[in-house]
């Protein structure tokens, strides 16, 4: 396809789901599925980004800044690093880690609160 | 295509069965040869023309007939997901999307294992899993996101509500409402992404046929590095099985 738009995380579950597979990506966020021909840093970053925005109001303005902030340093990263092999990438990858707490760490919140997801139900979503 | 014309015999298996996927059905274990590409180049055009007959106003973007064996593959597979998604479009038939749904999350799925175990051995995979459960969870994260970019970028979701991914699929029978998870749902087809083989005899496998969407079969798809035949299909059981 021609016009490839990546899917954009519409819950904290989701949004792990995208955070997690970046690192096998790293650092060059190239298809490699046939698929997705079109699939590049940038998109991947855009789905991250609006990812968090769309859980904005779970995880709180703190939790978004912080995201934003590690998601804008490991473009950075990646952007630097060669290919996987580079240290860089590990370095990006360290970010990731970052973001899978802070996702954990809010679904964590969630579950101990009893808060109740779209289906009205406590999963931590 | 139908699951019963990829694997003929399908209908006919008894209740439960175990069916194995043919290596050859999802297209990848083929040489690469002039054979081959002349092979993939006319299957190419008929696909086209069968997306054709179903959307006169379809065009085919190309900037030509792929050089590379993983091109020429990655192009008959996107045309393959294109006619599946006009007949979800068109016609609304969904069981061109359930073979091709089984299609993707075999090459999602083996793609994830790689990238898996090279992060697992790189020391990236952390956590107090154990190597397979950390690269379960890899390949469980990774497939489903395929699955939803997919989904999206063929615009499959706004056609039909029975194309899920990773949504709980509810048994409204019993008094508290129980429900699985399957990795994916296309109609009446549920979908499991898994290392470990499963079978009926698994409570997580029962729970899907026992939904209230009621699923004829269940598609076991397991990384094809894990042995030939790693992924398979489960019949539905007959009643009181």
């Amino acid at each position: 396809m021609n016009s490839y738009k990546p899917y954009v995380p519409e819950t904290l579950s989701e949004l792990m789901d995208q955070v997690v597979p970046m690192m096998g990506d790293a650092p060059n966020f190239k298809d490699d599925t046939g698929y997705f021909p079109r699939k590049s840093i940038d998109s991947e970053f855009y789905a991250l980004i609006e990812g968090f925005g769309k859980v904005r109001d779970k995880i709180g303005e703190d939790r978004y800044a912080r995201a934003l902030d590690i998601a804008a340093r490991m473009k950075a990263i990646f952007l630097e690093a060669e290919d996987e092999n580079d240290p860089k990438t590990m370095q990006g990858i360290y970010l990731i880690h970052e973001l899978m707490d802070l996702i954990d760490e809010v679904r964590a919140q969630r579950v101990a609160s009893k808060l109740k997801d779209d289906e009205d139900r406590v999963t931590g979503d | 295509m139908t699951l019963e014309q990829t694997f003929p015999g399908l209908r006919d298996a008894p209740g439960g069965a175990v069916n194995s996927l043919l290596d050859n059905a999802f297209g990848i274990t083929a040489p690469a040869n002039e054979d081959m590409a002349k092979t993939t180049q006319e299957r190419s055009a008929y696909l086209i023309s069968q997306i054709k007959a179903l959307d006169p106003h379809w065009t085919f973007q190309s900037l030509g007939f792929p050089t590379t064996w993983e091109g020429q593959k990655n192009q008959l597979n996107d045309l393959r997901m294109q006619r599946a998604a006009a007949f979800s479009r068109i016609e609304g038939d969904l069981r061109p999307m359930q073979v091709e749904t089984m299609r993707a999350m075999q090459g999602l799925a083996d793609k994830a294992y790689s990238k898996a175990v090279r992060l697992y051995d790189a020391g990236a995979l952390r956590g107090h899993l154990s190597k397979e459960q950390a690269i379960g969870r890899f390949v469980d994260n990774e497939v489903r996101r395929g699955l939803r970019s997919i989904y999206e970028d063929y615009k499959i979701k706004e056609v039909s509500k029975q194309v899920r991914v990773n949504r709980r699929e509810y048994d409204t029978s019993t008094p508290e409402s129980s429900y699985r998870i399957p990795d994916a749902r296309v109609g009446d087809v549920a979908y499991d992404v898994t290392l470990s083989p499963k079978s009926l005899k698994n409570p997580q496998i029962r729970g899907f046929f026992n939904a209230d969407f009621r699923p004829q079969l269940v598609v076991v798809v397991r990384p094809r590095q894990l042995g030939r035949g790693s992924s398979y299909i489960i019949n539905r059981p007959e009643a009181g099985k």
